[in-house]
């Protein structure tokens, strides 16, 4: 780099003394006084006043239009105009860019017109400039688990879970966690979503559409004892919410208790009448309750009738259907059975008791799958059958 | 130098003003000139940085006023503001500030290389009001040219106040130049480097030293009025593979071309323009207006500056196919606004072709190598910088740029790959720069920095002669030397101190000597010789021969080595050979 030293304006050689002219041309030697530098100073108060004035209502001006285009953004939302709102919410940034909302209202809005793509690059700046923003979490977690990305939506499902909440945090982070749990199941993810489940049990409000879901989802998570718990304490809280109960009658039935399940069902029936299907399990489950050999408090003479009921409408069955009449083995077993299947035999032998309520229960199954629909005996017996193998 | 502010006053005010005087002149704060250049470019900062803030805000309120606050303006006022605009602005170019016109950058560079600094202050007030107006109104032009003449203009005229040196007067636009493109862009390093590469063309520590300040007092206060956001939300990025850089390669030859391109339609439709007859200047603006009002119809991204969808494009906003149209609409545009005389900048619009072009090749690679990861925001970003090194030509202020904006360092590999290769395709193909080109066109013979850098430095080895046959040493008597010399041509002989310095004696001297032949030729010389070396640059050596027409060329490690001799001759010759000089 060329070096520059202290020379003359005029004829350019190297000056001497500050003040004193060039001793080659004898030019003055410029030098400049202290009250220049308070006309500096003035000029630059004075600039400084007016440019803050200028800046001052201009701001003002973009806070009034990022408001105004906010605004119509969330109109538009509300009014389910995704397209409209894009645009109001790309406005809004135009005059206010750091405005977190806008901008996560501006990735809803993309989401719902079906352009995640680019939802996704405004939720990830956001997610950038705040990674504990739990709504972002939420969001981008949605996209991926749209998208398939399912170790990513996990990811950001964990993050919405345990990130701050700034509005209401208990009943967001339960619906997050619940939300998370349906993504579990939904991809078979059955341990991680009971985990999930029972965490979620322990700090949920005091919602009852949150507790009915909770139970429903531990229903779905081979929970049913849990889920019983929480339909009970919603019954006690409003004892006509009638998903609450028929979540019990699902789960007592699960449980096997057919007393309680019909209990529960009735009491759906009764809330709403034209539920058939609540009727019909009514029905079905007073007949199981009539044709169950282990209820309890039977004396032996009842359980012997039960069994011996019960192998006649399974051998009515089984001459009924076509496919299982020529089922060479059941007719082998059945010809067997039918020598024991007497009062006294079964006195006498408990085993023939468990051979023919076995041989009943297989009956049943077979001719649930091979055959036309039974009657309200068949299918009470095909519920007992069920019992065997734990929860529907 | 008379302190300036004194006037003709009453006899009160008179002696109160003479005591101040008094006690000025006492004070220990008067500065030479050239220490008060530097406390003046930190005020020339200041006053630019304010200016340039309310440039921008009056850009902003005048396209608040006349498109709307919409980012996409309603039919028809997409259409037929633009139109109106440009007609305001020709009569008020045409009328009242005929120097307006253009981007601002070779008007600056004619104040320093033609006018000895001289920029009217008409040209200031003219260039704020009519680059307000039609950038305002949509016309596809940039800020930050004006800011750069802004400033330019705004440190002439406090130059010429001040009553500056010529040399100095020549010297303060340039450095209100970078204080103005500093805080247009909020990036000091790039307006220092832009003008250091565009403007003046050479490093020098007084003038660096000036423009610095300058640029980083501009910069100071523009954040302090505006924040300190950057321009654009830039993406994370990081090269994750080196074949990360054929993408990067790919970018830089579409984007080289995409320059040629550019720099070709300007280079058509400037002088066509000018060529039509001066009544159509009327309308020229209002053609291009027209034109562009229609393409807002459908591309309102096209109009104005369009910061906001270059930030888009880094984020991946558009489709690949829309960002190749909307980088064709935006040459397009910008082509038209400039060459029909609208006063207004290309810096932006260059920034947004290369966003528009970065983003689509991105996502183009993105769709069809999809394996390859590819980050669209960062090629849109490294888009602005390729774009701006084959339109602009400056090298190293598109590389810096691109690393001041994103502060991300691991762009830089991309950047430069990028960068060179659109540089040096712009270069084979466009020859002349376009800043060169447009002041060809306006009849200005302007120095080319481009050639300018690209010229050889000859240097001292390029022109020394081999060692004298005769070097004294000083200790040789009279009558010896003049025996030695009998019978040679040679009018100058070096002559070997023993302190390790140099000497020269003239033929003439030793020949009409009255001293006694019997003592040391020593005794004749009066002062010793300067020594310069074989990297020296031959200029510098040419301030040396002024008093000494042969010189000794030593080694660095022993003066007392000679390595040759250097002789005025020798210069003139050397400089003839390699035909350095401006045709």
């Amino acid at each position: 780099m060329e070096q520059v030293g202290e020379r003359c304006g005029t004829c350019g050689e190297v000056l001497g003394k500050a003040g004193e002219p060039c001793r080659h041309c004898g030019a003055p030697s410029a030098t400049y006084h202290p009250v220049t530098f308070i006309v500096f100073i003035v000029i630059l108060a004075a600039a400084f006043g007016i440019t803050r004035v200028v800046v001052t209502r201009f701001e003002h001006r973009q806070q009034d239009l990022a408001t105004r285009w906010y605004d119509r953004g969330i109109a538009a939302l509300q009014q389910n105009r995704p397209a409209d709102a894009i645009i109001d919410f790309e406005t809004t940034l135009a005059y206010e860019r750091d405005n977190r909302t806008a901008r996560l209202h501006l990735a809803q809005a993309l989401i719902a017109a079906g352009q995640g793509r680019e939802a996704r690059v405004h939720l990830l700046n956001l997610y950038d400039t705040q990674p504990g923003d739990a709504t972002v979490n939420l969001e981008l977690a949605r996209l991926a688990a749209a998208s398939g990305r399912v170790p990513d939506a996990m990811r950001w499902y964990h993050g919405a879970v345990y990130a701050v909440w700034e509005d209401d945090p208990v009943r967001h982070r339960a619906d997050a966690r619940l939300e998370f749990a349906r993504f579990l199941l939904d991809h078979n993810d059955t341990t991680q979503a009971q985990a999930e489940l029972i965490a979620a049990a322990g700090e949920m409000p005091p919602s009852v559409d949150m507790q009915v879901s909770l139970g429903q989802l531990l229903m779905r998570a081979g929970e049913p004892r849990r889920a019983m718990n929480v339909f009970q304490h919603v019954l006690e809280v409003k004892r006509d919410d009638a998903d609450a109960v028929r979540g019990a009658a699902e789960a007592s039935l699960t449980q096997a208790d057919y007393v309680t399940a019909r209990r529960y069902y009735a009491e759906l029936t009764r809330l709403n009448p034209k539920d058939d299907a609540a009727a019909h399990n009514t029905n079905l489950l007073e007949m199981v309750e009539r044709l169950d050999p282990q209820a309890r408090r039977l004396s032996a003479n009842e359980r012997d009738s039960r069994v011996l009921s019960a192998f006649g409408i399974a051998k009515d069955r089984m001459q009924a259907c076509p496919a299982l009449a020529s089922a060479l083995d059941l007719q082998t077993q059945m010809a067997e059975l039918q020598r024991r299947a007497n009062a006294k035999t079964l006195r006498a032998d408990s085993e023939a008791v468990s051979a023919i309520m076995d041989f009943v229960y297989r009956v049943e199954q077979s001719a649930a799958t091979s055959c036309s629909a039974g009657a309200l005996k068949d299918e009470a017996l095909l519920v007992l059958a069920q019992r065997g193998r734990g929860a529907k | 130098m008379s302190t300036p502010g004194l006037r003709k006053t009453g006899p009160v005010r008179k002696k109160y003003w003479t005591t101040l005087s008094r006690l000025a002149n006492a004070s220990a704060l008067s500065l030479r000139e050239e220490q008060f250049f530097l406390v003046l470019a930190v005020f020339i900062g200041l006053l630019s940085g304010m200016a340039v803030v309310c440039f921008r805000v009056g850009i902003e309120a005048a396209r608040l006023w006349l498109l709307g606050s919409s980012l996409h303006p309603t039919f028809p006022r997409v259409v037929w503001i633009p139109v109106v605009g440009g007609l305001v602005v020709a009569v008020l170019v045409i009328h009242l500030f005929p120097r307006v016109r253009g981007s601002g950058v070779n008007q600056t560079k004619s104040a320093l290389y033609i006018y000895d600094g001289y920029i009217a202050s008409d040209t200031v007030i003219g260039k704020f009001i009519c680059s307000a107006l039609a950038i305002g109104s949509g016309q596809s032009l940039g800020p930050e040219d004006p800011s750069l003449q802004i400033g330019a203009g705004l440190a002439s005229a406090i130059g010429r106040k001040l009553k500056l040196s010529r040399e100095r007067l020549r010297l303060v636009a340039p450095v209100g130049a970078a204080a103005g493109l500093a805080a247009a862009f909020n990036s000091p390093i790039t307006a220092v480097l832009f003008v250091i590469e565009e403007v003046i063309g050479r490093w020098s520590a007084g003038i660096l030293g000036a423009v610095v300040l300058s640029a980083i007092s501009s910069v100071v206060v523009e954040r302090w009025f505006l924040g300190d956001a950057p321009l654009f939300r830039i993406p994370q990025y990081r090269l994750s593979s080196p074949a990360e850089l054929l993408g990067y390669a790919a970018l830089g030859m579409v984007g080289g071309m995409a320059s040629v391109g550019f720099v070709k339609m300007v280079a058509y439709l400037r002088p066509a323009a000018k060529r039509l007859p001066n009544w159509t200047q009327y309308f020229q603006p209002a053609i291009a207006g027209l034109i562009i009002g229609l393409i807002g119809t459908r591309f309102p991204q096209v109009m104005g500056a369009g910061y906001d969808y270059m930030d888009q494009a880094m984020h991946g906003r558009f489709t690949w196919q829309l960002l190749v149209i909307l980088a064709v609409l935006k040459i397009v545009a910008t082509g038209l606004s400039f060459s029909s005389g609208t006063p207004g900048g290309l810096f932006a619009p260059t920034l947004f072709i290369g966003a528009m072009i970065g983003g689509a090749v991105g996502m183009f690679e993105q769709v069809y190598f999809p394996h390859l990861a590819i980050p669209v925001g960062a090629y849109a970003l490294v888009g602005m910088g390729t774009l701006f090194a084959g339109i602009m030509r400056a090298p190293m202020t598109s590389v810096f740029m691109i690393l001041e904006v994103s502060g991300n360092y691991s762009i830089i590999l991309p950047v430069i790959v990028s960068n060179t290769i659109a540089y040096l395709i712009s270069r084979s193909v466009q020859r002349v720069p376009i800043f060169d080109m447009l002041s060809r066109q306006d009849g200005l013979d302007l120095p080319s920095l481009e050639e300018e850098r690209e010229m050889s430095v000859l240097r001292v080895e390029d022109a020394m002669g081999p060692q004298p046959p005769v070097v004294l040493s000083g200790f040789e008597t009279l009558e010896q030397v003049r025996h030695d010399i009998a019978g040679q041509n040679t009018q100058n002989y070096l002559v070997r101190l023993a302190s390790g310095n140099w000497a020269m004696l003239s033929r003439a001297t030793i020949d009409t000597a009255t001293a006694d032949s019997r003592v040391p030729v020593a005794t004749l010389i009066s002062d010793t010789l300067p020594r310069i070396h074989p990297d020296f640059p031959l200029d510098s050596a040419l301030r040396e021969m002024r008093e000494h027409p042969l010189l000794p060329v030593v080694h660095r490690a022993d003066s007392a080595h000679l390595l040759g001799a250097l002789s005025l001759d020798d210069i003139v010759r050397a400089y003839r050979s390699t035909g350095n000089h401006h045709g």
